[in-house]
């Protein structure tokens, strides 16, 4: 028995989870770049991308076994400047926490229950967050198996009935590259935001994992298998919808299996779809929360548990409230956003951190 | 009635004195036996045989008790101390017992009064501050009869009694080893009930038991009476609707899951066992499972999950739909369920509220009532009821077809207490689907799933997929392979790992070879 402690595999989970639930129905790689036909191959470096910068996450959780990031910054860093650098990486956990909320509430709403106020969605999702958090990382790591298979077979039964009932495939799709690299690059930053704050996660969850040797194995695995995934979606979605309606649509998965009729079964299949991403979305939310609320508590010496309740009570506003600028999904996850923010915090930041475990490491086996 | 130091007191040489206290503390009891008598004929002494007359077999206790104490004098062998007046009370009577009963050297009245309540005899002798405890309790039991909770077709048909002593046999029979252990534990300040842990000292996991034991030990209430009431009192979320520790009246059952590394906890006078720790893919199981061709049992289990689902989630599923995803429907479907819709009073979810209480408290009736007058109750509630509500307009046609497919679902789940506590899930669900529709009903799905993987019994997790080792086992839940392809491990021993060898292979008698 290990109280409280999870497995490589329920980690690989996790994170598998973390990032097809923050990427699969708004598929930022086809927004963004100008060049939606190349946008495989945007999926394609943004995973080789998101490994890299991710793997600076995994190796600080790596170097100090049974820690979190909280606690291997005030050790490398000092207890100011590791506090500050704790924080800038939590902070970001928890942002990304409350848009993604937003971002759920304002697709449903918007293109399903138009009369249901987003509060009403966003708060249950919030609290059902603050459930998960407080069940602790053991409870997330078992609830990573049902939702991964249920998603998964979701995901491939979706796919495959997407494949088999698709309209004639798109005519006149110009050569690869044909803009050359930079929009294929551009459209790849988003993504490997993502990708970058999946890593993240490794600097909390990593300290409950029962093999903390196979953490950044973990982590590489999920991003490349995610990264495979997502790289179908993308070309199912850009056969299916054409790249310019595929780069038109905020949710270019719903609109593919929307496009979809089980004759006289079901009408559409998008309901069903947009279920499974409820599903991991909040999932995701709830790492992201706990994740904030680890690295928090650790840094300040204070139970996660009670972290998570303050974050809830101070998050249930920015999710409720109506102004819809701040975490408009176009702009949020626009490269402009993403690009500075993944440079600073998830390479900045935690490269910091990495390179002064690295001194700290080889200064320590010196002496 | 004497006070709690009084019973602590030791028991005095003085006879008369010590049936006095005893007498006085059954506070006269009209079933309470004194028998007093002499001993011996040469220098009479006097003796007294005390017990229940509702819990002894009392020609047993005249046959064996009674005639061992027709002891001489000279039969009386000394006490350690050599002394004539030290008596080894418990060697002399022990040596002319001719029936193998236990005894027990009683000192305070109140190990005399604990003998006495359980339905065994207490002997006391004048002039020895001693009594001795011989076991012949026969307290009113039954014959054992068919598993009336988990009846099957195929299998053994026979369940626990009341009588711990006939459950431990029926498991006895069943494992025939020498590394079953039985430890003996009396729970119940005022029932003082005899309760039994059994494992199999060989396959289960030492840190679980040694667990298990130390829960039991420190109970402390007034009553026990079933393990039902046990598992409350050691459950570590007894505020959750899942139930993590099985109850059972199979003998077979039993054998078999503690052949797997579980404990079991019997009770004495209740017919059910408690199989701890239980997993959630133990819903799906039948004993029944295990005595079917593979391919059948495989059908079985996925319909049985499958009627879980339904049973918790068909009708705000409806709701949801009807009331807020009308795209997901085919439209002639819809058109039948509009007109339906129209002219009842109620909003749809306040009806499907309305209809599903009215229908569980016609199925509580019918649970409750004689059985000459439970399926009649049924009849008139489901069938007549129903066909008024719709003419009535009270309720519309479909919603009572999918509530109606919803309770005979939950029939369909193997275990009654189970399907009870899958059915009060319903209520918050109806909620989330009224209100969000189908998201709403996936975050009720996800807080399940949380509250789940969240749960364990004995430090084991309620759910588990994934552990290593345990997918080939939990395909055999869902799908129970042909035995060849079936895990041979155990899933908590740790020690002793395998339950079975290779099988045999199957050879051709003509040729001898195989085929």
């Amino acid at each position: 028995m290990s109280e409280g402690l999870i497995s490589a595999r329920q980690l690989l989970l996790i994170a598998a989870i973390v990032r097809m639930g923050s990427m699969l129905i708004i598929l930022p790689v086809v927004h963004y770049g100008g060049a939606p036909r190349d946008s495989w191959i945007a999926a394609i470096i943004s995973t080789v991308a998101s490994c890299l910068v991710a793997w600076l996450s995994a190796g600080v959780a790596m170097a100090f076994p049974k820690k979190s990031l909280g606690h291997i910054a005030n050790a490398v860093l000092g207890r100011i400047a590791g506090t500050v650098a704790t924080f800038t990486v939590a902070l970001s956990q928890y942002v990304l926490c409350l848009a993604r909320i937003r971002t759920m509430s304002l697709v449903i709403i918007t293109q399903f229950m138009q009369r249901t106020p987003g509060w009403a969605l966003a708060l249950p999702v919030l609290l059902i967050a603050l459930y998960g958090a407080v069940c602790g990382p053991d409870t997330m790591g078992r609830a990573a198996e049902i939702i991964f298979t249920a998603l998964a077979i979701i995901v491939v039964g979706g796919c495959i009935l997407v494949y088999a009932s698709r309209a004639a495939p798109v005519a006149g799709l110009k050569p690869i590259l044909a803009n050359g690299l930079k929009p294929v690059l551009v459209a790849s930053i988003s993504p490997t935001f993502l990708g970058a704050v999946t890593g993240s996660i490794a600097l909390s969850f990593g300290r409950f994992t029962k093999e903390p040797t196979r953490v950044g194995k973990s982590i590489m695995v999920s991003l490349m298998f995610t990264g495979v995934i997502l790289v179908v979606v993308t070309i199912i979605v850009l056969t299916t919808l054409g790249p310019k309606q595929a780069q038109e649509s905020i949710t270019p998965l719903l609109s593919v299996a929307g496009s979809v009729h089980v004759s006289t079964v079901i009408e559409r299949a998008d309901l069903l779809l947009l279920a499974a991403w409820i599903l991991g979305v909040t999932f995701d939310v709830t790492v992201l929360l706990l994740s904030a609320s680890i690295l928090i508590g650790d840094s300040l010496n204070l139970p996660y548990k009670t972290v998570a309740i303050a974050l809830f009570l101070v998050g249930a506003i920015p999710v409720s409230h109506r102004a819809t600028d701040v975490f408009m999904i176009g702009p949020f996850q626009s490269p402009e956003v993403t690009g500075p923010w993944t440079l600073a915090v998830f390479v900045g930041v935690i490269g910091l951190v990495y390179v002064a475990t690295l001194i700290k490491k080889k200064g320590g086996h010196g002496r | 009635m004497i006070t709690e130091n009084a019973r602590e007191r030791l028991l005095s040489p003085d006879l008369a004195c010590n049936l006095e206290v005893i007498k006085a503390e059954f506070g006269n009891a009209p079933d309470l036996s004194v028998r007093e008598l002499l001993t011996g004929e040469t220098q009479p002494r006097k003796a007294a045989v005390i017990f229940l007359k509702s819990m002894v077999s009392v020609e047993t206790v005249i046959r064996s008790v009674v005639q061992a104490l027709t002891i001489e004098s000279e039969d009386l062998i000394p006490g350690d101390s050599g002394s004539s007046k030290t008596v080894d009370l418990l060697k002399t009577v022990s040596l002319r017992l001719p029936a193998a009963s236990e005894l027990h050297l009683m000192h305070t009245f109140e190990e005399v009064i604990n003998t006495i309540v359980k339905g065994d005899t207490a002997v006391l002798i004048d002039g020895i501050s001693e009594a001795i405890g011989v076991e012949a309790a026969h307290p009113p039991t039954r014959a054992p009869e068919l598993p009336t909770s988990e009846s099957t077709v195929l299998g053994p048909q026979v369940g626990f009694t009341e009588s711990i002593d006939t459950n431990i046999a029926m498991i006895r029979t069943r494992l025939r080893t020498a590394d079953l252990a039985i430890e003996r534990l009396v729970l119940g300040r005022q029932s003082r009930t005899e309760v039994r842990l059994l494992y199999l000292r060989n396959i289960a996991p030492k840190e679980i038991v040694d667990e298990l034991r130390r829960r039991l030990q420190n109970i402390d209430t007034d009553i026990v009476l079933d393990p039902g009431m046990i598992r409350d009192l050691i459950a570590e979320r007894p505020y959750s609707p899942f139930i993590v520790s099985r109850l059972t009246e199979r003998p077979d059952t039993t054998a078999a899951k503690l052949n797997l590394g579980s404990m079991a906890v019997l009770v004495d006078s209740s017919p059910f066992a408690m199989l701890l720790p239980s997993q959630f893919f133990a819903l799906i199981e039948t004993a029944e499972d295990y005595y079917m061709q593979s391919l059948s049992t495989t059908a079985l289990r996925l319909l049985r999950l499958v009627a879980y689902m339904i049973s918790t989630l068909a009708t705000p599923f409806y709701v949801a739909v009807v009331n807020y995803h009308h795209e997901l429907v085919p439209l002639p479907l819809l058109l039948n369920v509009a007109a339906t819709q129209e002219g009842v009073p109620l909003p749809l979810p306040i009806t499907a509220f309305f209809t599903d209480i009215v229908l569980d408290i016609v199925r509580e009736a019918g649970v409750r009532l004689p059985k000459q007058f439970g399926p009649a109750v049924s009849i008139v509630g489901a069938l007549v009821l129903g066909q008024s509500a719709i003419q009535a307009g009270f309720v519309p046609p479909g919603l009572i077809i999918v509530v109606m497919f919803a309770t005979i679902a939950a029939f369909a789940v193997p275990r009654a207490e189970n399907a009870l506590a899958y059915r009060l899930l319903r209520f918050p669900f109806l909620l989330l689907g009224s209100v969000l529709g189908l998201p709403g009903l996936m975050l009720g799905v996800l807080a399940v799933i949380y509250h789940i993987a969240s749960l364990k019994t004995l430090g084991v997790p309620y759910f588990q997929m994934y552990t290593p080792g345990n997918v080939p086992r939990l395909l055999r839940k869902l799908l129970f392979a042909p035995a060849e392809l079936r895990p041979r491990t155990r899933p908590l021993g740790h020690k002793n790992r395998f339950s079975r060898g290779p099988l045999p292979k199957p050879r051709d008698p003509k040729e001898g070879r195989e085929p």
